[in-house]
């Protein structure tokens, strides 16, 4: 067994449906891991295994160097943060936190001693008394979070814990959640469907897509170096041409399809130098920068363009492609292939 | 301001609200107006006594001993039912097969008057079951009363506390397995405080039934020593019969008075938002889950206690007549016969004749009345919460409080001792059970319906009988079922108010005495034939398998009482 933390061989069904099949995913000890998929891809049964919430079908799964496969959740030393928080209403915050280590029984100045320890880190002081519906979202996130921490579980895992939020709060508590894995020193699972949460966090991101992990890497990996179509566009807006489409280009090498990042286009006059020409289309104002449709023959890209720029819908533009940043791809698989001229 | 939607709506609740005003609230007045009154036993005429009947109180030597059962049984049938509840609803959902529901709450669902004939048959000490087990003679004892209570009211409480349970979040669950809380601890740390609403609903409900038995005694009675048994509600109906209606007034007007003190108790739990903190982790309690073979182990043996009697019933209806009186009773019969049954259909006829069109007539009529005023509550919030709570106040009044008034009301347009009469005064205790259902029903029915009808440019009429009506048939069927099942086991109005059987003419119809009354004393306890008792009453059972039969699915959504409404 080369890691402390890992999934082996795991496989769980419904029915003929198969929810996950995960070959080998292994973690590194005190990162922050990001697994990033689309709704019913399967990665909250993911985190349900290793919770210990789900049963494997088959395979084994191992915390802390230990095969944890048929130990209930609550010896597993995990800690888990529901997306809707899942904190007891009838009973107080700091029951709520207590919770795990009264029914060890522990004595009740050590519990005292670690619920202060992890309010003290939450920042919950004020609220320790106060019934869970009289706090807000964002605290009633840091309670569920201060219950999944205080028995020092050696993984820390996280279901959408920002998806119940509003999109400020959400910003400001990504730093939080970054700042207390690293406090804390422990291993997190995250799980989100939200690409730039992922970006935003994750010391690796684990790409899952109907029921298998697709990629496994680091943010700037799988946004840079997808290993196939379906990361490529999950990640990120990105603009396919077919080969014949760039043909003009003269990119010699296997492959069938090149794709580049919305802000690796750039839009000059129709009379500067360019590479391709296509006619600029609707155009969407998003505040901090524009986003431009442009059809290239029967093609349509988007692409970024300065907040400032006007473009009329039908004026004739020239494109120029950075193509060092270009992806290709064979039969939907990611290629090497060498640009330099 | 109002909106002119909810203007209109306010047109569907009344004809629900005129019937409570003159069968439930007028009656509530008259009775009082009756305690100053004494009726003149030759003219009928009332005459103003002043506290004469009041003081009867007093005067009546039996009064203790009555006030003494009473009490009996609204202590103890509702302190077993929720001791009993309590288990076998986290047995349930921990076994979680969808066939225990419909068996345990069968019971409650047959005519309470078969419930009674069917314990006289399994506890009567020479030729029943009891027989065998200790040979003492609890006919002339209100602990038999008891018995039959628990059997048919802990499937209701059980239900009720089961519904809640099931109605804690999947992720709470989740995270009490996360934090190592299972088994005993985690009923009573989570389970206990998050459906403490429920159970004290469920607690409410059971003191009220207990409090006023009436079936169970009338049943009985004839087998029991004078007054042993005779608890307020049967009293007073025994007065009523022998004409002292003043007196009865009395004990009806202090038995609205109690049942209206612990009503308002049950409205509010039921109607009650939430729970409060300040609960402790029971870490005394075993945390370990209890092994799925015990579980089954225990829930076997309250099937036992719920579905064996109706075997035994089913036995001794099949039995030879030598053979339902062998002593020791003989548990398998060899001599198979079914002339009882024979029996029962043809002189049972009249009777079965008439319970059937008149539960058929009185589900239809509250329908009628009862599906508008629901879907306008729970949409529009007419009348709010005050209305659903009135409801819920006249479905925890005793049925026997609106026996003198209703029989004048009946008596006064010329129905007494008719189909029609017994039809119009049914809903009395039907209709708010009908109203609480399909509010329950409507209150989880989609909303976007009624605002598509709305922009299609409908009225709330055309909305509610062209669109949504015709949307309910899920609700509707169950809660017809179920009032038909209600008006079918119905016993008090009944006796208030008919004499005879049907003559079984169409064109000139007269009598209408109920399948309950056949049953009740007709045919048993006048004959002695418990050959044709026992198989009228299996009979009697056939509407509540079918209920059973076809809202399996539905009728734990639908019988919601306790816990929040949403």
């Amino acid at each position: 067994m080369s890691s402390q933390f890992g999934l082996y061989d795991i496989k769980k069904n419904y029915g003929k449906f198969t929810a996950i099949s995960v070959e080998n995913l292994e973690f590194d000890e005190d990162s922050y891991i990001v697994v990033l998929g689309p709704s019913g891809s399967g990665k909250t049964t993911l985190l349900r295994i290793v919770s210990g919430l789900e049963t494997p079908d088959q395979g084994k799964v191992v915390i802390g160097g230990e095969d944890v496969t048929n130990v209930p959740s609550w010896k597993r030393s995990v800690g888990l943060v529901f997306q809707n928080y899942a904190l007891y209403p009838h009973l107080t915050v700091y029951q709520n936190i207590a919770i795990p280590l009264t029914v060890e029984k522990r004595p009740l100045n050590e519990i005292r001693k670690s619920v202060d320890e992890v309010v003290e880190v939450m920042q919950l002081h004020d609220q320790i008394g106060k019934l869970p519906k009289q706090l807000s979202g964002g605290q009633q996130q840091r309670v569920a979070l201060a219950r999944a921490i205080v028995k020092k579980p050696k993984i820390l895992l996280m279901d959408e814990p920002l998806s119940n939020l509003d999109t400020r709060v959400r910003v400001d508590l990504r730093g939080y959640l970054k700042d207390t894995q690293r406090k804390l020193g422990i291993t997190v699972i995250h799980v989100t469907h939200d690409q730039e949460e992922a970006m935003a966090l994750g010391d690796s991101v684990v790409v899952v897509h109907k029921g298998e992990i697709v990629q496994q890497g680091t943010p700037r990996e799988v946004y840079g170096k997808p290993r196939n179509l379906f990361v490529a566009g999950f990640l990120g807006g990105i603009n396919l041409f077919r080969k014949e489409d760039i043909g003009s280009l003269g990119i010699d090498g296997a492959f069938d399809t090149m794709g580049i990042r919305n802000e690796d286009i750039y839009i000059v006059g129709k009379d500067d130098p360019h590479q391709l020409s296509g006619i600029a289309g609707h155009s969407q104002y998003l505040g901090s920068q524009t986003l431009l449709n442009v059809s290239i023959g029967d093609i349509e890209i988007m692409t970024r363009i300065s907040k400032d720029k006007k473009l009329k819908h039908g004026t004739e533009v020239g494109i120029i492609l950075d193509l060092k940043n270009a992806i290709f791809f064979q039969d939907g698989k990611r290629v090497d292939i060498d640009v330099s001229p | 301001m109002r909106s002119p939607a909810k203007k209109q709506a306010i047109y569907l609740i009344i004809p629900a609200l005129i019937y409570f005003l003159i069968f439930a609230f007028y009656p509530m007045v008259e009775n009082i107006v009756l305690t100053f009154q004494q009726e003149n036993v030759y003219t009928g005429a009332l005459t103003y006594v002043g506290l004469k009947n009041y003081s009867e109180l007093l005067q009546t030597p039996y009064m203790g001993q009555i006030f003494e059962n009473t009490l009996i049984y609204t202590l103890f049938v509702p302190f077993f039912d929720i001791i009993l509840s309590i288990p076998l609803a986290s047995f349930m959902k921990r076994l979680d097969k969808p066939y225990i529901l419909p068996l345990v709450l069968l019971s409650s669902l047959i005519p309470l008057v078969t419930s009674a004939v069917i314990w006289s048959f399994m506890l009567n000490p020479f030729y029943g079951v009891l027989y065998y087990i200790d040979k003492v003679d609890l006919f002339s004892n209100p602990w038999m009363i008891v018995i039959i209570d628990i059997w048919t009211s802990l499937p209701l409480s059980t239900l009720i506390i089961y519904s809640g349970l099931r109605s804690i979040p999947t992720n709470i669950e989740e995270a009490s397995q996360m934090d190592g809380i299972i088994g005993a601890r985690k009923l009573f740390t989570i389970d206990l405080p998050y459906v403490k609403s429920s159970i004290l609903s469920a607690t409410v409900l059971m003191i009220l039934y207990g409090s006023f038995t009436f079936d169970p005694i009338y049943v009985v009675k004839s087998s029991a020593a004078p007054f042993s048994i005779t608890d307020l509600s049967y009293y007073s109906y025994q007065l009523f019969f022998s004409n002292n209606v003043g007196f009865a007034a009395v004990l009806m007007t202090i038995m609205t008075a109690t049942s209206t003190v612990i009503a308002l108790l049950f409205v509010r739990l039921t109607l009650w938002e939430g729970m409060k903190g300040g609960n402790q982790v029971f870490k005394f309690m075993p945390n370990r889950e209890m092994p799925r073979y015990m579980a089954w182990f225990f829930t076997v043996l309250y099937m036992a206690f719920f579905l064996f009697p109706f075997l035994w019933l089913i036995l001794e209806s099949l039995k030879s007549n030598p053979e339902i009186v062998a002593i020791p009773p003989i548990i398998i019969p060899y001599l198979i016969t079914t002339a009882h049954y024979t029996f029962s259909f043809i002189t049972g006829e009249p009777y079965f004749l008439t319970s059937l069109a008149v539960s058929l007539g009185t589900s239809i009529l509250v329908l009628f009345l009862g599906a508008p005023a629901a879907y306008a509550t729970s949409r529009y919030r007419i009348g709010g919460l005050k209305f659903i709570g009135l409801i819920l106040f006249i479905y925890s009044l005793p049925t026997v409080i609106f026996m003198i008034p209703v029989h004048n009301i009946v008596y006064s347009i010329g129905m007494i001792n008719s189909w029609e009469g017994l039809i119009i005064s049914y809903p009395v205790f039907v209709l708010p059970l009908t109203i609480w259902m399909l509010y329950n029903f409507y209150s989880n029915f989609p909303k976007h319906l009624d605002e598509a009808a709305n922009m299609d440019g409908m009225n709330v009429f055309k909305t509610f009988y062209s669109v949504i009506l015709r949307l309910s048939g899920d609700g509707i069927s169950v809660t017809l079922l179920y009032s038909f099942i209600l008006a079918w086991g119905a016993l008090i109005f009944p006796l208030a108010l008919t004499y005879t059987p049907f003559n079984m003419s169409l064109l000139n119809p007269s009598g209408a005495q109920t399948a309950t009354i056949f049953v009740g004393s007709t045919i048993g306890h006048e004959a002695f034939n418990y050959g044709a008792l026992s198989a009228a009453s299996v009979i009697s059972i056939i509407p509540s398998l079918l209920l059973i039969y076809i809202a399996r699915k539905r009728i734990e959504k639908l019988w919601r009482v306790g816990g929040n409404v949403s």
